[in-house]
C-alpha cells in the first residue's frame, strides 16, 4: 500500500488535533499526543512525558512504555545533545514540553520507518509538542473556570441565605404601614433591615456594615441576629434597642476590626407619632406637610468606644401624607455613568416628590429615581430603604 | 491611593492621598495600625489629599484609635479634606477625633 500523501498526513493531523481538544485529563492529553506523534511522525515508537498539573503523565504508542523511559525523558529531554542513551540517538527526534513558562518534560519519536525523517515529519513532532503544551493550558483555563463558577455558586447561595434571614419586609397597623426593601450589590452585601413589632408598636431598623463582600456579608448575619435579640429585649425604644445592639456587638467589632452604622425607628400608631434614633446612620429623612428634612445622628457608630455617651431620641408627630425613610448610603452614593454620585440633595427632592401613597409604592418609585440616575452603570453598593408612612386616621 | 509615611520619636505620621477605600485601606492597615505600639502611641494622619473615604476607611480609623489608647496615646486628623469631612461629619466620627490644620511631617518634608 502506498505511503500516505503529505497532504492526507495533513488531514489526519486536523482530525487527530480535534479529537486531542477533548482531553481535559493530563493522562488522556499524553495518551493522544503519543498516538498523534506516532502516525504524524511515522515512527516505531512515540513516547510522550511530562510533569503536568496531575503529576507525571506518560504514554507511549504503538507499545508499552519501557521502563525508565518517562524518567530519562523527563529528566535530559531538554538537553539532549551528547547523551548517550537509545531515547537520544541522532536517528531520533526531541522536542521539549513547557507549561507554565517551565521545562516539563518531552516528547520523542524513536526510529523513523522509512530510514530518516523527513523535514514536514520533524517539522510535525515539533507541532505535536507545541500542541500539547496548548492542551496543558487548556486544561488550566477548564479547571479555573470550574473553580470560579463554584465560587458565583456559593455566592449565589449565600445571598439567597442571606435574604431568607431578613424579617417580612411589610408590616401594617393602626393606619401606620412600614416597609422596607433591600438591593444587594454582589450576591451577598453588608446591609440589613429589621421590621418587628413590640406591644403595639412598629419598629424598624437599618444597620450598614463597613466593608463589602463575603467578609461584610458574614458579620453582617451576626448583627442581624444581635439586632432582633435587642428589639425583643429592649421594646419599643430605639435608644434602648441601640445601646443594648451596640453593647452586644462591641466585641465582635473590635476582633473584626469593622463599625456599625445603626438607626432605629418605632411608631406610636396611637399618637401618629415616630421616634427616631441614629448611631452614625444616614440618611434618615422625615417628611412633614411635604417638607424633607434629615435626622441627624446622635452619636457615632458602635464600634467606637462609649459610642453611645451622647445617643438622644428625636420624635416626631406626623399627619396623612407624611413619611419616614431610613435608607444606606448605597443610595446617595450610587454613580451614574459619568461619574457623578446620586447625594443628598438629589434624595431629598425625590422623597418630597413620592406620592403620598403606599409604603410599598414609594419605595419602588424611590429606587426606580435612583435607577434611572445609575442609568445602568454598575450598583455600586448596597442599597437599602425602609419607610415608615402614615395614612388617613381609620379609628 | 498615595500613602507617606514619617516617624517622629513616639509619633507616627502619615498622609492619605487620593481614594481611602475597601481598596486602598490595606496598606494604610501596615504601614500605620500594625506600627502602633508602646513607643509609637500617637498617630498624626493627614486627610488633606483623600477625595473620597468609605466605611472601610472609617473603620481603619476608628482601630488605629483603639490601638493608640490602648497604650495612653492618641489619634489625631489634620487637614481634613471638605470629601473626608462631611462623611466624617455624617457619622459623627468628627466628634471622636482631635483635629489639627497644621501640616503633617511626610508632607513638609516632600516639600522642603
Amino acid at each position: 500500500m502506498a505511503a500516505p500523501s503529505t497532504a492526507d498526513r495533513m488531514l489526519a493531523a486536523c482530525d487527530l488535533f480535534i479529537e486531542a481538544g477533548t482531553h481535559l485529563d493530563t493522562a488522556g492529553v499524553a495518551a493522544a499526543g503519543s498516538e498523534q506523534l506516532a502516525r504524524l511522525a511515522r515512527c516505531e515508537l512515540a513516547v510522550v512525558a511530562f510533569e503536568g498539573p496531575d503529576g507525571i503523565s506518560s504514554a507511549s504508542y504503538p507499545h508499552a512504555l519501557p521502563a525508565n523511559v518517562a524518567e530519562t525523558l523527563i529528566r535530559d529531554g531538554n538537553t539532549v545533545s551528547g547523551r548517550s542513551s537509545w531515547l537520544f540517538s541522532p536517528d531520533n527526534r526531541v522536542a521539549s514540553i513547557r507549561h507554565g513558562g517551565t521545562y516539563r518534560g518531552a516528547i520523542a519519536a524513536v526510529g523513523p520507518v522509512d530510514g530518516d525523517f523527513t523535514v514536514i515529519e520533524e517539522w510535525l513532532v515539533l507541532v505535536v509538542a507545541r500542541r500539547l503544551e496548548a492542551q496543558l493550558e487548556l486544561i488550566d483555563l477548564h479547571r479555573q473556570s470550574l473553580r470560579d463558577a463554584q465560587i458565583v455558586h456559593d455566592a449565589v447561595l449565600a445571598g439567597e441565605m442571606q435574604q431568607a434571614l431578613l424579617s417580612k419586609p411589610t408590616l401594617r397597623t393602626g393606619g401606620v404601614e412600614m416597609t422596607a426593601s433591600l438591593r444587594p450589590a454582589r450576591h451577598v452585601g453588608g446591609d440589613l433591615y429589621e421590621v418587628a413589632e413590640a406591644d403595639g408598636y412598629p419598629i424598624g431598623l437599618v444597620a450598614d456594615v463597613s466593608g463589602k463582600g463575603a467578609p461584610a456579608a458574614m458579620l453582617t448575619t451576626a448583627v442581624h441576629a444581635a439586632a432582633r435579640h435587642a428589639i425583643a429585649a429592649a421594646g419599643p425604644d430605639p435608644v434602648d434597642i441601640l445601646c443594648r445592639l451596640g453593647t452586644e456587638i462591641a466585641p465582635l467589632l473590635d476582633r473584626t476590626e469593622s463599625i456599625v452604622t445603626i438607626a432605629a425607628a418605632v411608631v406610636d400608631p396611637a399618637a401618629r407619632s415616630v421616634t427616631v434614633a441614629s448611631a452614625g446612620h444616614s440618611p434618615v429623612l422625615v417628611r412633614r406637610f411635604g417638607r424633607v428634612s434629615p435626622v441627624e445622628p446622635s452619636a457615632p457608630p458602635p464600634g467606637v468606644p462609649n459610642f453611645d455617651t451622647g445617643l438622644r431620641p428625636t420624635t416626631f408627630t406626623l399627619w396623612p401624607g407624611d413619611l419616614v425613610l431610613i435608607g444606606s448610603d448605597g443610595l446617595t452614593d450610587q454613580r451614574s455613568p459619568h461619574g457623578g454620585a446620586f447625594g443628598t440633595d438629589r434624595l431629598h427632592v425625590s422623597v418630597e416628590g413620592l406620592e403620598a401613597g403606599p409604603a410599598e409604592q414609594n419605595v419602588a418609585s424611590l429606587f426606580g429615581v435612583v435607577d434611572r440616575f445609575r442609568a445602568g452603570a454598575a450598583q455600586d453598593d448596597d442599597q437599602t430603604a425602609l419607610m415608615i408612612v402614615i395614612g388617613e386616621d381609620d379609628r | 491611593m498615595k500613602l507617606v509615611t514619617d516617624n517622629r520619636p513616639g509619633v507616627i505620621e502619615v498622609a492619605i492621598q487620593g481614594r481611602f477605600d475597601a481598596h486602598t485601606v490595606g496598606p494604610y492597615i501596615t504601614e500605620v495600625t500594625e506600627r502602633i505600639d508602646a513607643d509609637h502611641a500617637t498617630v498624626v494622619i493627614d486627610l488633606g489629599g483623600v477625595d473620597f473615604i468609605d466605611s472601610s476607611a472609617l473603620a481603619a480609623l476608628v482601630t488605629t484609635l483603639k490601638r493608640t489608647l490602648e497604650y495612653g496615646g492618641d489619634v489625631v486628623l489634620s487637614r481634613v479634606s471638605p470629601s473626608a469631612h462631611i462623611i466624617l461629619e455624617l457619622t459623627r466620627l468628627d466628634e471622636v477625633f482631635t483635629r489639627s490644620d497644621a501640616v503633617s511631617g511626610p508632607l513638609r518634608n516632600l516639600t522642603a
